[in-house]
Order: C-alpha cells, then structure tokens, then sequence
C-alpha cells in the first residue's frame, strides 16, 4: 500500500490541474462562505431559542422543551445509522473496486483512512445537530458542550458499530440498531404528546451522570473504532461495492439539486440490493390494476405504512407543547414527509412518458391510480391528527373533521407536487447568478412541495375554523387534480 | 386503405430538417422496416408515428383516423418498444407483464403471460427485480411488455438491440408469427438479417429525408 501510494505520488509530481493560488481562493471562497451562513444559522438558532424563551413558560412547556436535546440527538445518530447502511457505511468507488480491491494490497491499509472519514463526518454531523439542539433550549455552555461530546461520542461508537456490522453475515445489527433508535424517539414524542414526558434537562457539566454518560461514551467509542478497524480485512469485494455504485448517482443529483432523483437513486439501489422477491399476480383490470399494484407495494413493505401510522404522534406532541394553531402546519408537513416513501408508483409514473404510454387509458388516469393508496393514506393520517388540530385550533366536533381531512389533503397534494415535480432543465435559459448559470426551474424545483404545503395550510392558518378548512381543502384537491392530469416528464 | 399512413412527414429541428416529406403506407400483416445510417431520422419518425414526437407537418392515420395517443383505442391498437421502456424498480418481471395484461384487460391474462414469457425466455427471471436484469433481458421484458398486450401495430425501434445471435433469430420468428397473426410491424433496424427475415418492404432513409 505504501508502495502504491508512493507511486501515485510520483505520478502525480508535474500534473497538477490547479495551481496553488487557484486552490488558496478556492479554499478562502469555501471558509468564508462556511463561516458566513453558519454564523447566520448559529444567529438563527439563538434568536430561536430566544423566542422560545419568552413563549414557553407552562411547566408542560417546559418539559417538553428540555427533551428537545434529547430528541435532536437521538434523531442525529439514527440519520448516521440510515446513512451508514445506505452506503455501508465503508464504501469504495467503482474505479477503486476494480482497480484496487482485485490486487493483493492489504484492504485494512486501503479501507483505514476511508473508515477515519467516515467516522469523523459523522461525529461531526451529530456534534452540530447536538449543539444546535442545547442552544435551542438555552443551556449554559459546559452542560452544552458535555452533552454535544458526548453525543459526538456516541455517534462515533454508532459508526464504527455500522463499520463493524458491515459484513454480510452482520447484517441485522444496523437495521435492529435503528429500529431502536426509532421507537426509542417516538417513545419520547409519544410521551410528550399523552402529556407524560418526564422532566429531563440536560445534566449539568460537573453531574456525576454527564461524566459517567462520556466516559461510557468515549468507552464504545473507542471499542467500535477498534473492531471496526480488525474487521476491514474481512470485508469482501461486494460489502464496500455497492455503496461506491450509490455514491456516482447520488452525486449527480445532488449537483443539480434534483431531489427526486436522489430518490430515485436510492430507491433503485435498495431494490437492486434485494433482487428477487415472491411474485404476487392477479387481481382487477383497467386503472385498479394500478391501485392493487401500490396495494402490494404496501404489503411487501408495510415499514412504510408504519411509519406514517406512528408519526401521528408528531403533531400531538405539538399540540401539547403549545404549538396552537401550528399544528395545522406540523400536521401536514408530518404527513408529507412521512408519506413521501408510499408514493413510489407515482414516481415512476410520471418520471417519464413510457410508462403512462404503455397502458390503454390516459397518463391522467393511470396517475391518479398510481396517487390513489398514498392520497387515502394521506386523508386518514389527516383524520387520525383531528383530536391535536382540535386542541391547537380550539374547535371541536365536525369542524375538527374537516380540518383533519384538509390536512390530510394538503399533505397528499404536496407529496404528488414533490414526486411530479420536473427536474431542473438546464437546455433552457439559464439565469447567471453568483454560483454560476442555473436554470429558471433550479429554484421551483427545490422547494416543490413545500410551496403547495404552505399554499394549501394558509388558509386555515389565517382563518382557523370550517371556512379555512373548506378553502384548503378545495385548494389541495385543485391542485393534487392539476399535478395528476399533467403529462408525465419527458 | 392501409392500418397506417404516413403522408408528407415532416420533422423539423432548429433549421435542421430531420424528416421531410416522408410518405409511408403499413397494411395489417405487413412489416416495413426502416434503414439508414445514423442521424437519417429512423426514430424521429417512430417517435412521430407513435405520437411521442410532434410532427413539424404531415399527418399519421390509423384506421384513417388521425393518430391522437390520447384516445383509448390507439393506445390499445399501438404497441410499442422504444429504447426508454421505465421500469418500476418493485416489481418483478412477472408482475410487470401482468401489470400490463390487466391495464389491457386481456382474458385469462395468467396464461397470457406465462406464454409471453416462455417465449422471452424469462422464466427463469421471472421473480427478480428489473435492476438485477442485465441490459439483454431487460430488453426481452420490453419486448415482452408489447407482445402480453392487445396490438394491432407493433412499433419497434431497433428491437435487436443488445440481443444476442440467438436473441436476434427468435425475434425473426416471433416477428414473422406477428405478421401472421395480423398485426401490422413498423421497425427501424440496423440487423440486416432481422430485416431480410421479417420486412416486406424496406424503407431507407437518408440524410435529410
């Protein structure tokens, strides 16, 4: 490996592509510009937390507000979980699998360093959610900074225990790992919403509790790095090859800023993984062929639908930390991010023409088929979110029903608007900006869905009874009608 | 009159003429072929025929009817496999095929699609996903996709595409059985033994027509 790397050095002397003061401005552009937005996201933060400050001052309030750390941590280290067992986490590029791992160099020599990046971006990650997570809720800077090391701590056990459970024979330790982390994060949602959250600030720097909890921390942090590290020899060609296969793709997109087609990507990838599965056939014609078809979708990958049944949890929580009438926005935005994974049919659908070509009714009616499981989803999750926008709009009765419907609808338009939304068009004019020429789509494109989400909860959020409701209501069902009858993307 | 008529085709790109006046007549139980080199227009006038391109001028009829793929009889009567068949990532080939026979309602749609896909050749795939497909399977379940479906036209551009030898002589026959059976073929094809084995008429395209 040495030898290697020496090599590449040699070849490397006389062919630089940059020249030093080009990467020094580049570097200064990058630093400035990091330091800028994050001084103005840190400001944010605070400013946040300040508002909270005046606002929250009920003890329900409050100790719902104390678990925010908590929760904002929790959720850091099940993302580095998720992202760990998308990629691998330890990953080679393509070019690296078939040039590299097919000669008899030492893979733990070549894979270290790989391993070391991972583990620091993930530490990093967690330690700025943490940190924004104490600076939400205020807390003084020693329990702040020991509950973010900590935290950073953690997540590095949590990355070096995917390293290590990255062999094939190792598999169900990710998956259990943030199925864990899942329940254990509704488990503080729920309570927060059945008003039973127990009182959990964030210790104080000299507690004897904070000091146990890092020492224990740095503890598997440092076990999971070594295991991880005595297990990269043991990893085969094909545990590091697929998530180098998911990086080009996903890059790709996220250069163009085309979200779907991340999607797209990693939805691909995860079936590609699976490869097979028990054939299910039969059932009705016409347009329902597609509606069964989501049908089976749900059964074959109920995850799904359970996930959309527990974040129900999401807005009552809201409700009982005080939100008032933005419920109605929590709700539907749950709703929509929460629903997103069950409108997969549509995506493909409406990618491209081919598909809605290839059956005998219009793209109109094969769209609203591929829409129509997800969309009823949508208006139950809207209905089951009654009982907390009942709470945060003080209305009861019928009208609650309606609002829970519009939230619904305003959830399952937005989802259709994210899935058919048209990708960045770079063959038409584009607009200079400083970050160079993007087409005029770019922006439209990054914030679909959210614009129909704000656009259909307005009105209720404006007019917070039966008449908003019914305006929102018509509002989303215009537009989910709009989106479904539109050609698919050429 | 003929299934389908092409008169005074037209397909204009930027000053470039692509297509133009192209005239073409396909009769049920007949096959044309397209040929030409690369660039001459073969797939702009399927993409034409088929409705996914809008012609600059000219008129396509089916049944004498202007060719309108919106309506629910063409896009019964018009089969195509073009090289962009999407694919849902889900859905294993044998659950495509029967996605597509039961969109079309076609009787007895399982034994439908256990045929098709003997014929294909796919049994052996029939559970897997279409992302472990390699490039010529999957173009066997496009072809397949059309062949479990009512036709009346079969519109192929470059269906030997990414088939082997052995791919490519299975297609002359299962093409040949089509004419027989009465369904009208339009292909564009670089194979000139695909071509010899199924067209009637052979069309050629040069630069600018």
């Amino acid at each position: 490996m040495r030898a290697l790397r020496a090599e590449i050095r040699h070849w490397r002397r006389g062919r630089a592509s940059v020249r030093l003061a080009d990467a020094l401005q580049d570097a200064y552009i990058a630093v400035f510009a990091t330091v800028m937005l994050g001084g103005m996201f840190v400001n944010a933060v605070i400013q946040a937390g300040a508002v909270t400050d005046e606002l929250c001052v009920s003890a329900t309030c409050q100790d719902t507000r104390g678990l925010v750390p908590w929760l904002v941590g929790g959720s850091s280290l099940l993302a580095v979980v998720a992202v760990a067992r998308l990629f691998g986490p330890v990953y080679v590029t393509p070019a690296d699998g078939s040039w590299l791992l097919t000669s008899p160099l030492d893979r733990r020599a070549l894979l270290g360093p790989r391993l070391l990046r991972i583990m620091l971006v993930a530490a990093l990650a967690s330690a700025a959610a943490a940190a924004v997570g104490v600076l939400l809720v205020g807390t003084d800077l020693a329990s702040g900074l020991g509950f973010t090391v900590t935290t950073c701590l953690l997540s590095l056990a949590t990355a070096g225990a995917c390293a290590y459970a990255q062999e094939r024979e190792r598999r169900t330790l990710a998956p259990t790992a943030q199925w864990v982390l899942l329940a254990a994060l509704w488990g503080g949602a729920a309570s927060v919403a059945l008003d039973v959250a127990p009182s959990m600030p964030v210790p104080a720097a000299g507690d004897p509790l904070t000091v146990v909890a890092g020492v224990v921390a740095a503890l598997l942090a440092g076990v999971a790095a070594v295991a991880a590290w005595r297990h990269l020899g043991h990893l085969r060609h094909r545990d590091v090859a697929t998530g180098g296969e998911l990086s080009p793709g996903l890059s790709g997109a996220f250069a163009t800023l085309d979200l779907a087609l991340a999607y797209d990507v990693v939805l691909a990838h995860r079936w590609k993984g699976r490869g097979a599965v028990t054939p299910r056939r039969g059932g009705p014609g016409g347009p329902l062929a597609l509606v069964q078809v989501d049908l089976r979708r749900l059964r074959r990958t109920p995850q799904r639908l359970v996930v959309l049944v527990a974040a129900v949890v999401v807005p009552y929580a809201a409700a009982a930390a005080g939100a008032g009438r933005f419920v109605v926005l929590v709700a539907a935005a749950t709703g929509f991010v929460a629903g997103l994974p069950l409108l997969s049919g549509l995506r493909v659908m409406a990618r491209g023409p081919s598909l809605a070509r290839a059956m005998p009714f219009s793209s109109a009616a094969a769209q609203s088929a591929a829409a129509a499981v997800p969309t009823v989803a949508a208006l139950a999750f809207g209905i089951a979110t009654t009982g907390a926008i009942a709470g945060g709009l003080t209305t009861a009765g019928w009208p609650a029903w309606v609002c829970g419907l519009a939230v619904g609808a305003s959830a399952a338009a937005s989802g259709v608007r994210w899935m058919t939304r048209r990708p960045p068009d770079y063959s038409k004019p584009l607009i200079a900006t400083p970050a160079g020429a993007v087409p005029t789509n770019l922006y439209g494109s990054v914030i679909a869905g959210f614009d129909v989400l704000l656009l259909t909860t307005l009105p209720i959020l404006l007019v917070p009874d039966l008449r908003g409701a019914a305006v929102s209501l018509a509002l989303s069902a215009g537009v989910w009608g709009y989106l479904v009858s539109r050609s698919p993307a050429r | 009159m003929a299934l389908l008529e092409v008169r005074g085709l037209r397909r204009r790109y930027a000053e470039i003429d692509v297509v133009s006046g192209l005239d073409l007549d396909v009769d049920a139980g007949e096959a044309v072929a397209l040929v030409g080199s690369n660039g001459t227009g073969k797939s702009t006038v399927l993409r034409c025929v088929t409705g996914a391109d809008a012609p600059t001028a000219g008129t396509v009829t089916l049944d004498g009817q202007p060719l309108d793929d919106r309506t629910a009889a063409v896009r019964t009567a018009l089969a195509t496999v073009m090289d962009d068949l999407d694919y849902f990532p889900d859905l294993s080939v044998v659950e495509h095929l029967d996605l597509f026979a039961r969109a079309h309602r076609v009787a007895d749609a399982e034994a439908v699609v256990d045929g098709v896909l003997r014929d294909v050749g796919l049994v052996a795939q029939a559970g897997q996903l279409p992302g472990t497909l390699s490039s010529g399977q999957r173009r066997r379940l496009a072809l397949a996709s059309a062949f479990v479906r009512p036709r009346r036209l079969l519109v192929l551009d470059e269906p030997e595409q990414r088939l082997d030898v052995e791919g490519v002589a299975w297609l002359a026959q299962r093409l040949t059985r089509e004419k027989a059976e009465g369904t009208a073929i339009l292909m564009a094809s670089h194979e000139p033994a695909l071509v010899e084995a199924v067209a009637d008429r052979v069309h050629e395209l040069g630069s600018g027509h």
